[in-house]
């Protein structure tokens, strides 16, 4: 009888632990346009008022359009004007509004061994993607080509001194494309810091960066498999992220056309001005969200090569690349975090990268 | 020591909680998306359910653009814009899962009632 009570007992705690379930949900959630994206806001405020919640994220929409019209490399806006100077000169003085990122974006340029750099606007424009509405059937003509690869494509070949910046000759285009997003989605966090957010997350298109925690546990995120078997989930891997992190992946299934059995994507190799061949997807997690952008892009553009010494180079704790075959490199920050969603083929001596 | 009917329905018990607990908070397919948040520019999300087959036509910028559930999964089965990327996303049947026709600007997110993620980098 006694056994019989004990167990009663047993089961009874553990089926009121299990019923409890988890606390309330206090999220809430909204969706904008902005970046060429559709960004997700999720805030967990349950002390303030969902009018109250409303106006912050109107204050989010504002700086991120804000950020779109400076950095668009069409238009009116701050890059546009100074990309229409370089056109026809050497020489421009860089916007106080432009002059951080830049430089931000010069330095991982000439660190990155050429597998990022934002001086190939020109070439995203050839190549036609820079306008989602009018993606392009077939690679550029080849001759149109050369001649966007003659002009000036390379930021690392400028100087940026007292504000200004100085090209060896006029046709450089920048496009920021790699490192804005980045730097918005750091933006749009400090707004809702700033106005006393303690537990957020602002998700760019599957680009995101997140403060404070879930409902009593880290935030959870999962990252895309750049080929999903047909009819399995479309997950690689789940991660449990720390305050302040920011994930950054970048992938050819994005944005790209395919012509004669090839798939062309958006993301060029400055080095070659041809998409990048190296790798299907690449994933950086960081602190900063415009580094973790670019250099999500340098170790996608870098490949299985360059994967060791990109991470070294910028001593990357939490970095995941899947090479053109399928297989996933990582560091051994990243393999200890990890909670693989797929049958995964990993690379030789992938954790202790 | 004599197993008794207590010890056996002691460890029945335990082994239906232990599957419960895993298949609620550990496994990765432990939330399966509930319903679709289908978005035209910044137009309120419509919510719809993906417990119940369907097609949906919704109306963008460049027009009507075609969405088709079936079996808890949703896909772009047709749309106006140039590249059908959005087509080529195929069916989406994960919790914050998302894809885009940004050309018509609709967009189609997937969430769950309690979603084991809370976003996917892409």
């Amino acid at each position: 009888m006694k056994r019989w009570i004990g167990g009663a007992l047993i089961l009874l705690m553990i089926g009121v632990l299990v019923l409890r379930g988890r606390e309330a949900d206090d999220r809430f959630e909204r969706q904008i346009y902005s970046m060429g994206t559709l960004v997700t806001l999720t805030l967990r405020a349950p002390d303030r008022s969902p009018e109250a919640l409303a106006a912050l994220v109107s204050e989010v929409e504002s700086e991120l359009n804000r950020y779109q019209q400076r950095w668009s490399v069409r238009g009116s806006g701050a890059l546009a004007q100074l990309n229409a100077t370089l056109e026809e000169s050497t020489t421009v003085p860089v916007p106080a509004t432009l002059l951080p990122l830049l430089r931000k974006a010069k330095t991982v340029a000439e660190d990155s061994a050429g597998t990022f750099d934002p001086g190939l606007g020109r070439l995203v424009q050839v190549w036609g993607f820079d306008d989602a509405e009018h993606f392009r059937d077939a690679p550029p003509d080849r001759a149109v080509l050369t001649v966007a690869k003659r002009l000036p494509h390379r930021l690392t070949e400028t100087t940026l001194q007292d504000g200004r910046l100085q090209a060896e000759k006029p046709g450089l285009m920048l496009d920021f494309g790699a490192i804005a997003k980045g730097a918005a989605v750091g933006a749009a966090l400090d707004v809702l810091k700033q106005a006393g957010i303690e537990h957020a997350m602002v998700n760019a298109g599957g680009d995101l960066q997140v403060i404070g925690h879930a409902e009593g546990r880290p935030w959870r995120i999962a990252v895309r498999h750049p080929r999903p078997p047909a009819d399995a989930p479309r997950l690689l891997v789940g991660i449990e992220l720390q305050d302040g992190e920011a994930v950054f992946t970048s992938g050819d299934y994005e944005r790209y056309f395919e012509f004669e059995g090839r798939r062309y994507h958006h993301l060029l190799d400055p080095r070659s001005g041809e998409p990048a061949t190296g790798a299907q997807s690449s994933t950086v997690i960081h602190d900063d969200p415009a580094l973790a952008d670019a250099l999500a892009t340098a170790l996608f553009v870098g490949g299985v090569e360059q994967f060791d010494a990109l991470v070294d180079q910028f001593a990357l704790e939490f970095a995941m690349l899947v090479d053109a075959e399928g297989r996933v490199h990582a560091t051994a920050g990243f393999m200890d975090r990890a909670d693989w969603l797929a049958d995964v083929e990993f690379a030789p001596d992938a954790d202790a990268q | 020591m004599k197993t008794t009917p207590a010890d056996v329905a002691l460890i029945i018990g335990l082994a239906l909680i232990i599957g419960t607990l895993y298949a609620r908070y550990w496994s990765p397919n432990a939330a399966p998306p509930t319903h679709a948040l289908i978005r035209v520019d910044d137009a309120p999300a419509r919510r719809v359910p993906l417990h119940v087959n369907d097609r949906i036509v919704v109306t963008g910028r460049l027009g009507d653009s075609v969405l088709e559930v079936r079996d808890g999964r949703i896909r772009f089965a047709s749309s106006p814009c140039r590249r059908k990327v959005c087509i080529r996303s195929g069916w989406m049947h994960d919790a914050h899962d998302a894809t885009a026709c940004l050309p018509n600007r609709v967009t189609l997110s997937l969430a769950a009632a309690d979603p084991h993620y809370d976003g996917v980098s892409q």
